[in-house]
């Protein structure tokens, strides 16, 4: 066989075996487009919710840090200017107890003389 | 063993301290004062309140003198009338005092206004003060726990920078 009958029989013409139109018609009908399953999703979604998961607790440790500093910080002045209030009582009457011993050592010196 | 040896010094090393602090809180003054300044600093409180204390001026000799302190209780009560008091409120503070308290100052005016100061020593050293003024109408009464420098504490001056605000709340108290 030659080279011009072998590609006329290769190339010639043949009907489709019964049904195969209809074949191809059911076949794109039922084709979808390609998604992603909910386990493929997972590990994205997952990903996400520990993100935001972890700057929500982010947020929440430094604002209790936060507000921890700044009850801290009000008590603390609030004990200094108690401090400084006791001290200034307690020295005022420290002093004027020192100014009446005085006081009265210098009448008996004055009066003894 | 070991616990029982802990507690028994942690109770020794807290008993000097607990005995020079005093009750200063005597029933019904409260009800009569028209102006009251209550301080109750503990320990803890003055170790914060020190770290507030800035290193100028007399905040600095507070500081110095507040560090060494395991304990400041001020109790001072004004009233709008002479005699609206109970006087044996101060003989109730005194009977608090043991034998190791010394009278160190007692003054006494015919106008009544009475002031005591009491300390407590370890060697040389002042480890405790009660100061007692009783005026016809005032009663003041300051115990300082730990050791404290008289000449020190008589040379603190001044407002020291007291907010006026905290001055009048406090009074208000």
């Amino acid at each position: 066989m030659d080279i011009e009958e072998q590609l006329r029989s290769a190339l010639k013409r043949e009907q489709p075996p019964a049904g195969f139109t209809q074949r191809v018609i059911d076949a794109t009908r039922g084709e979808q487009a390609p998604r992603l399953s909910r386990q493929a999703w997972a590990p994205v979604v997952h990903s996400h919710w520990r993100a935001a998961a972890a700057v929500l607790m982010l947020t929440v440790l430094a604002g209790a840090w936060s507000a921890r500093q700044i009850a801290e910080r009000r008590e603390g002045e609030r004990a200094r200017d108690e401090v400084v209030l006791a001290l200034h009582i307690a020295g005022a009457k420290v002093r004027y107890a020192q100014t009446q011993v005085h006081e009265i050592g210098s009448k008996h010196v004055k009066e003894s003389r | 063993m070991k616990k029982s040896l802990l507690l028994l010094v942690i109770a020794a090393l807290a008993l000097p301290a607990a005995a020079q602090q005093i009750n200063l809180d005597l029933p019904g003054l409260r009800d009569k004062a028209s102006e009251e300044v209550t301080v109750t600093l503990d320990a803890s409180m003055l170790r914060l309140a020190a770290r507030f204390l800035s290193d100028a001026g007399d905040e600095r000799n507070v500081r110095d003198i507040v560090q060494k302190l395991q304990g400041i209780y001020v109790r001072s009560y004004e009233f709008d009338h002479e005699g609206e008091y109970d006087r044996s409120a101060v003989d109730r503070l005194r009977s608090q005092l043991g034998a190791d308290w010394k009278k160190i100052v007692d003054i006494r005016s015919k106008l009544g206004e009475n002031s005591e100061i009491y300390t407590q020593s370890h060697g040389d050293q002042i480890t405790g003060l009660v100061i007692i003024t009783a005026e016809p109408k005032e009663l003041t009464i300051v115990n300082l726990v730990g050791p404290i420098d008289l000449d020190r504490l008589a040379d603190l001056q001044g407002q020291f920078g007291i907010p006026k605000s905290h001055m009048a709340r406090a009074g208000k108290q």
